[in-house]
């Protein structure tokens, strides 16, 4: 299909969707087995053990990935390399419970892990065998199907296959770049595919195929369609299928987040923050990293796979990440600290003066907030006029340059009593080195990206690439797959930090 | 002929490729509305819409925008005449030749007068156009050869004054946006009517800053820029061409016209948030009221904020 025929196409495809007659299929197959894991999961949740005896939480981070395999990924492999992993945790956990909990709360653990047992040794699960049923019934001939599980792909494709079904499989984001389908499958809830499967459309028609027991029927729209004249309003048709089984609906739960969530603590409440500290929130990355962002923190570096070549890199407000982001980081190393050494190594002969300078009015106002403290600092400040104040032990920190505004760098150094002229260009030097080698980084990991598969990245939720850049060696690109909702003081210096191991362990 | 009529006839073509558009002329049609709309000094119109795929989208309405400006008044070449001071550069329509160069005088033999142009001496009887070009710099001086009209710059100028707006001066339109993927769309060809129609390439109608010497009807800018360079361009209407463009709204200040083009199939949809929070605090406006109705599988949104 030629650029023209298939863009052509995409807009046949989506006026279809403006169409009042036509809507997409979701088929809810009758699942009990899953059905009992999802009951146990919602009365040990509501019973609100946890609170006293928080491990419980890990036993039911690990019935969330036996559930969201059911959902997503219903292949009979899907136990087969870490079944061993998780029934060890489950054993463990029903161990120590038993002696931690009341006789309910004992029953009602016992249920679940019974539950998350029969789960892992499922073979057959009724919504694979009614997409299985559904192509063998309605031929292959054009049909793709897309998965909503990550990294899965290959196991779909092998699964089919010794099923004798030819039948392409894609990820949300490899589905966008074909050309439009016939007949479409999807294993999970529309929520799981997004605005993109569901309002831009890349098949004529499209099949969900969902548990029973998941009563997640929405279908996502765009931001602006219901305001928008000719808002889309995709709907789908509900066909239950098999055997229908009773759980209980209602009390919210039909809101629960399917995607396995990691183990938050809540952090313990307090009033301030220390003076070496600041206000971040947890977040994972595919791989099993952790980092702290700081919520008003400078832009961080994402990127954007479905992208043209050469713009996939780009600079965002730290508040702007969301699961499903991708952050490109160095291990080990903030790219704050990195990108420092670049500048310095840019300034070449002037980097020793530049050096001097900005460590000289840093050193007066450490010496200064040791003195009199932040709050004080920050109160004198304000009453001099600058505006970011609060900022003012960020300024201390040798990875920060300077104020952004030129009037605040002004106003602290007279405030300092460090002579305004001289550190200001200094600072201003090394700002623009910065800037530069910044921007370095970015043609450098384009370039890299540029050779890089992106499709990888879609699939494994995580790639590193080489530069060809001194003292860059390396960069990793990573989704993100979950936010922590509870913001903690933690040291400034571990910040932005890369951190493998820990506790995302039950992520997928 | 209608509006609507029209457009059910807008076709693209790709070489020997033909694609029945009907969409791709609604967003001709879009800009065209929004040219022909009063600008106000001191508002900005927004207009949001939401595609399958970004592909010839944002060049559409910059195309439309391009084909309905009109000409200033007096704009024939013998009423032109003396308002050109000798010593500035002026651009020329002559013997389908676009020409940019320093003008030196006129000289008048009897019934002939002739225009001295550059290096060479012009018959003023055989200009099709010309115009002022204070803002053409040397390095912008040539001539360029220019491909016959098709069925798209016909219908928007029967009376030829298509010429006269390709002299007519800087570009009116920016689109902001990933440059490789905008400058793959400048290939493609837009017709009117039936099947044998000819075309007009895309390049052609928007005539891109710094794509040719001597003439330019539009501007193309980098999404991945933090400042909006050619602050000097007359810009009416801006174009952010998705989601990475969406980051220089608030340097848009200029333009009385803004189009958002947000592709349904990217990623990232999340901050069109942003510009649901921006309506809320803004006045409401109606497609209506433009006269442009989004064909089915487009969204189309409108409102006004104060500049």
């Amino acid at each position: 299909m030629s650029r023209l025929q298939r863009v052509g196409a995409l807009y046949e495809a989506s006026a279809r969707l403006s169409a009042s007659a036509h809507s997409m299929a979701l088929f809810a197959a009758g699942d009990p087995d899953g059905a009992l894991l999802q009951k146990h999961i919602q009365t040990v949740m509501r019973m609100q053990l946890a609170d006293d005896v928080p491990i419980v939480n890990e036993l039911i981070a690990i019935a969330r990935v036996v559930r969201w395999r059911d959902l997503v990924q219903p292949t009979p492999d899907r136990f087969d390399h870490d079944s061993d992993q998780i029934l060890s945790s489950v054993q463990r956990l029903s161990f120590q419970l038993e002696a931690m909990l009341d006789p309910a709360g004992g029953a009602a653990c016992s249920q679940l892990v019974e539950s998350v047992r029969v789960g892992i040794g499922r073979r057959h699960i009724p919504t694979a065998e009614l997409l299985l049923e559904s192509l063998r019934e309605g031929g292959t001939e054009g049909c793709v199907l897309t998965i909503a599980a990550t990294g899965a792909r290959q196991r779909f494709s092998a699964w089919l296959e010794a099923e004798e079904l030819q039948v392409p499989v894609h990820s949300v984001g490899s589905l966008m770049g074909i050309a439009v389908a016939a007949y479409g499958y999807f294993v999970g809830p529309p929520s799981l595919f997004g605005t993109r499967v569901t309002t831009a459309p890349r098949c004529v028609e499209q099949s969900f195929i969902i548990p029973s027991w998941c009563h997640d029927r929405k279908v996502p729209r765009t931001e602006v369609s219901a305001f928008a004249t000719g808002g889309l309003n995709p709907r789908v048709q509900v066909f239950t299928v098999g055997e229908s089984e009773a759980v209980p609906e209602a009390d919210g739960s039909d809101d629960e987040e399917m995607t396995p969530q990691p183990v938050w603590t809540r952090p313990a409440t307090r009033s301030s923050v220390g003076d070496d500290e600041v206000l971040a929130k947890e977040v994972h990355l595919a791989g099993g990293v952790t980092m702290w962002l700081d919520r008003d923190g400078d832009s961080i570096r994402t990127l954007d796979p479905d992208e043209s070549l050469g713009h996939r890199v780009e600079l965002r407000p730290v508040a702007s990440i969301r699961t499903g982001s991708f952050l490109v980081y160095r291990e080990g190393e903030t790219e704050s600290d990195a990108l420092l050494r670049l500048a310095y190594q840019e300034l070449g002969a002037r980097s020793e003066l530049v050096r001097s300078r900005q460590s000289e009015w840093k050193r007066v106002l450490k010496e200064r907030l040791r003195d009199i403290g932040t709050t004080e600092a920050t109160r004198q400040l304000r009453a001099l006029g600058v505006e970011a104040a609060a900022q003012v032990r960020a300024w201390a920190s040798d990875t920060v340059v300077r104020p952004r505004s030129d009037g605040d760098f002004q106003q602290l150094l007279a405030w300092l009593g460090a002579g305004v002229g001289e550190h200001f260009e200094a600072a201003n030097q090394l700002r623009s080195a910065r800037l530069r080698a910044a921007n370095r980084v970015t043609r450098a990991l384009e370039t890299a990206l540029g050779k890089a598969d992106m499709q990888k990245l879609e699939d494994q939720g995580e790639l590193m690439v080489e530069l060809d850049l001194d003292g860059f060696a390396a960069m990793t690109a990573g989704k993100v797959l979950a936010v922590s909702p509870h913001e903690c003081a933690i040291p400034r210096h571990d910040l932005r930090i890369a951190r493998r191991g820990g506790t995302s362990q039950w992520l997928e | 002929m209608t509006e609507a009529a029209k457009a059910s006839h807008f076709m693209l073509r790709d070489g020997a490729d033909v694609l029945d558009a009907p969409w791709a002329g609604a967003l001709v049609a879009l800009g065209a509305r929004l040219a022909r709309r009063q600008h106000s000094e001191c508002r900005q119109l927004l207009v949001v819409v939401t595609v399958p795929t970004r592909d010839f989208a944002a060049c559409l309405v910059a195309a439309g925008w391009v084909l309905a400006q009109r000409p200033p008044h007096a704009s024939e070449v013998k009423s032109v005449l003396p308002l050109l001071v000798a010593h500035e550069p002026v651009r020329v329509v002559a013997r389908s030749q676009l020409v940019g160069d320093m003008f030196y005088g006129v000289a008048v033999h009897g019934q002939q007068t002739r225009l001295h142009i550059g290096g060479s001496w012009w018959d003023a009887d055989y200009l099709d156009a010309i115009a002022a070009a204070p803002e053409l710099d040397s390095g912008s001086f040539g001539k360029l050869h220019l491909p016959a009209t098709g069925s798209l710059i016909q219908r928007a100028h029967p009376n030829g004054t298509w010429h006269e707006v390709l002299v007519g001066g800087a570009p009116t339109v920016r689109i902001i946006g990933t440059l490789t993927r905008l400058k793959n769309d400048l290939d493609i060809e837009l017709c009117v009517g039936s099947g044998d129609s000819t075309a007009d390439a895309m390049r052609d109608v928007l005539w891109p800053l710094g794509d040719r010497p001597v003439g330019a009807l539009s501007s193309f800018v980098t999404a991945s820029t933090d400042e909006l360079p050619d602050s000097e361009l007359p810009v009416k209407l801006t174009i952010l061409d998705g989601v990475s463009a969406l980051d220089l709204l608030s340097e848009v200040t200029a333009a009385s016209h803004v189009v958002v083009v947000l592709d349904r199939g990217a990623a990232e949809n999340e901050a069109a948030s942003q510009l649901v929070e921006l309506r809320a605090r803004s006045e409401a406006a109606s497609l209506e009221d433009l006269g442009w109705r989004p064909p089915p599988g487009i969204e189309g949104l409108a409102f006004e904020v104060q500049k």
